[in-house]
């Protein structure tokens, strides 16, 4: 399975970060001076869950609608706030607690905008974009959350 | 008429395919279609999951007629993020 072309909307294998230059250039790799705020958000796995000790996570997703619905869900925020969402990434496979599943990246004018379109991305993504996650326990068992 | 679903997650793992041929009478709806699935697992607790459904990679309502051939997604609960 490729990853999807697109910058913007990425479900890949590959550990995804934060980029250094994130303040300074957007996704074309241009300066963008025209938004006065950027809102990063990094989801990150946990070493407990429901009181007990997390070992790692395995995400799969359904690529081609995972795709789809994000980049539905990325002109709906757009339309309903003024932002422009940058990217997402979100990591499948095998994780470990401390990596990065979720990266997200929101630009406007203004910081309040942002913040509350961020919230309300983040939210919905994890209401309806088709993946999910097996957690693996320190006594050895595992379950789909 | 025939449709493929799709399995995910733990219905992967209780059907033990990501995908499955299914005959269902011409007109099914997915919910129907969904039963037909459920109904051939031994482990009936599947039948109460809150899954949504799928076609042409877009939800659509349980009511959805499908057609010979389409692909129909059972999406359980997600846990992305």
């Amino acid at each position: 399975m490729s990853d999807n072309p697109s910058p913007r909307v990425r479900f890949t294998e590959e550990p995804i970060e934060i980029p250094a230059d994130v303040g300074t250039a957007d996704t074309t790799g241009r300066a963008d001076a025209a938004n006065g705020a950027v809102v990063t958000f990094s989801g990150v796995v946990r070493n407990r869950n429901d009181g007990r000790d997390v070992l790692g996570i395995f995400y799969e997703c359904y690529r081609e609608m995972a795709t789809q619905e994000a980049t539905r869900l990325i002109a709906e925020i757009e339309g309903e706030f003024p932002v422009r969402v940058d990217r997402m990434a979100h990591r499948v496979g095998e994780l470990l607690p401390g990596d990065v599943s979720l990266v997200v990246v929101i630009r406007s004018a203004h910081r309040r905008a942002a913040f509350d379109a961020m919230s309300t991305f983040v939210d919905r993504f994890k209401d309806r974009v088709p993946v999910w996650k097996k957690e693996r326990y320190a006594d050895d068992t595992a379950s789909w959350l | 008429m025939k449709i493929e679903l799709l399995l995910f997650a733990q219905l992967r793992d209780a059907f033990g395919a990501g995908s499955v041929t299914l005959e269902v009478e011409a007109g099914a709806t997915v919910s129907v279609a969904a039963a037909a699935a459920f109904a051939s697992l031994a482990d009936q607790r599947y039948e109460k999951l809150p899954v949504r459904f799928a076609v042409g990679e877009s939800f659509v309502d349980d009511d959805f007629v499908l057609r010979e051939g389409d692909t129909l997604a059972l999406i359980p609960p997600v846990s992305g993020g």
